[in-house]
């Protein structure tokens, strides 16, 4: 059933798991469109409702916990949250940063369940993690440069996984999800003063932790004879 | 005015250029994109819950979701009953079946009478035996019986001497018969009667 009213293929695989979303479906409904029509059980709207979040909340999810199948965990919990109280979505704010909430809010319980229970255990999940860039690869780029970007890339996330997430928080929400102040101020119900003062100490404890994994290693020691 | 502290102040420009690149940094790294198998639980999880939304949408179907429910749950709680129950309810039949005959009344049979059948669905029976004295030798006779229980014919065997057949016709119409019943309707029958020397029998 699940696949014929949300566009499964044959295949099992997803329309919506292209990162182009089919025009004058999801992009051209508004909020107050798409929860209007959530609310009225149209098809529609819930293939356009996660056509147009499930990739950003992912991708949101995985970046304040750092593990794919927490990540999803989470994903399908939020949705779950939306589908069912998306009748009770009030409109002070807009869904994005409402879903937004909802998600820091599950990556939260989904942490502290992590450090109740699931510390000690060690994964079975072997899925290879899908990632797509955001830039068009340039066909002029060297291995080498791909290389050096690769580990750019590990650099900054073992960073930013390294740092408080109170400030993981307000870093990711700014700078990758480009959310502005406001935005972050509402997904994280807090004032824009300690929005702006966690996203500069985010910023610093990164900053410190991307130079202490780039100082060079001393290319000799004294050692005791 | 920024931009003209930040040509002057080397620290400043630093500083900045430093958390400029850190920006690009961060948004350089790769959208994570969920993985098929999370996409394809999201889809059912979307249908499953438009269903459920749409099998609340009116009142109708509000009361057929109630009503679902609710069944759902009384057979959840008479499920752990039901084996139980029904092997309780087996065994107290085959029981009840087992002391229903012990329980018929015995039959009453008068003065050393045994009355063991009649054609028919039930037995015949009779009233009261005339006061006679009886009989030197064992004797059968067939007696036919009208629906009133009327004695309309009976047949003795040619052995019997003239006295002997006075003496059954005699016992025979001052004997009050009681017809057989089929469906609780007395219906006309045959009945034997045996003349012994201490008791008679009634065949049917």
């Amino acid at each position: 059933m699940a696949s014929s009213v949300l566009g499964l293929n044959s295949d099992g695989e997803s329309l919506g798991a292209s990162s182009c979303e089919r025009p004058g479906t999801a992009s051209d409904r508004t909020d107050e469109e798409l929860v209007r029509e959530l609310r009225a059980g149209e098809e529609a709207a819930y293939e356009s409702l996660l056509q147009r979040f499930q990739q950003p909340v992912y991708n949101l999810a995985y970046r304040l916990l750092n593990d794919s199948s927490d990540a999803s965990d989470v994903v399908q919990e939020v949705f779950l949250k939306v589908f069912r109280n998306v009748g009770r979505f009030r409109r002070q704010s807009s869904l994005k940063t409402w879903i937004y909430r909802i998600t820091v809010n599950e990556a939260h319980n989904q942490r502290r369940w992590f450090f109740r229970h699931r510390s000690r255990e060690v994964g079975l999940d072997t899925e290879p993690e899908q990632t797509r860039s955001r830039n068009v690869p340039d066909s002029d780029r060297s291995p080498f440069d791909y290389t050096s970007d690769r580990e750019r890339q590990e650099l900054v996330e073992n960073a930013l996984a390294q740092i408080n997430p109170l400030f993981r928080e307000v870093v990711v929400l700014r700078d990758i999800e480009d959310l502005s102040y406001e935005e972050i101020a509402e997904v994280l119900q807090i004032s824009l003063g300690t929005v702006k003062s966690r996203i500069l100490r985010g910023r610093e404890a990164l900053k410190e932790g991307l130079t202490a994994r780039l100082e060079p290693e001393p290319a000799w020691r004294w050692a005791p004879e | 005015m920024i931009s003209q502290h930040l040509a002057q102040c080397r620290e400043c420009s630093s500083y900045t250029r430093e958390m400029s690149d850190l920006h690009t940094a961060l948004r350089s790294l790769p959208v994570k994109t969920p993985p098929a198998r999370l996409i394809t639980q999201l889809q059912v999880l979307a249908s499953r819950e438009r269903m459920r939304l749409l099998s609340r949408g009116t009142l109708v179907a509000l009361l057929h979701f109630w009503a679902a429910e609710l069944q759902l749950f009384f057979d959840n709680l008479m499920r752990p009953f039901a084996i139980p129950f029904a092997g309780g309810l087996v065994s107290a039949l085959f029981l009840f079946s087992m002391l229903v005959p012990g329980l018929h009344a015995p039959h009453r049979a008068t003065a050393d009478v045994l009355l063991s059948g009649i054609f028919g669905q039930t037995q015949a029976t009779f009233d009261a035996l005339p006061p006679f004295g009886f009989i030197e030798d064992d004797v059968t006779v067939e007696v036919t019986l009208d629906r009133d229980g009327s004695v309309l014919d009976y047949s003795i065997p040619n052995c019997v001497n003239g006295k002997l057949r006075n003496d059954i016709a005699n016992m025979i119409l001052f004997t009050n018969f009681q017809p057989p019943t089929e469906f609780g309707m007395p219906v006309a029958g045959k009945v034997l009667v045996s003349f012994r020397r201490d008791r008679i029998d009634v065949k049917g």
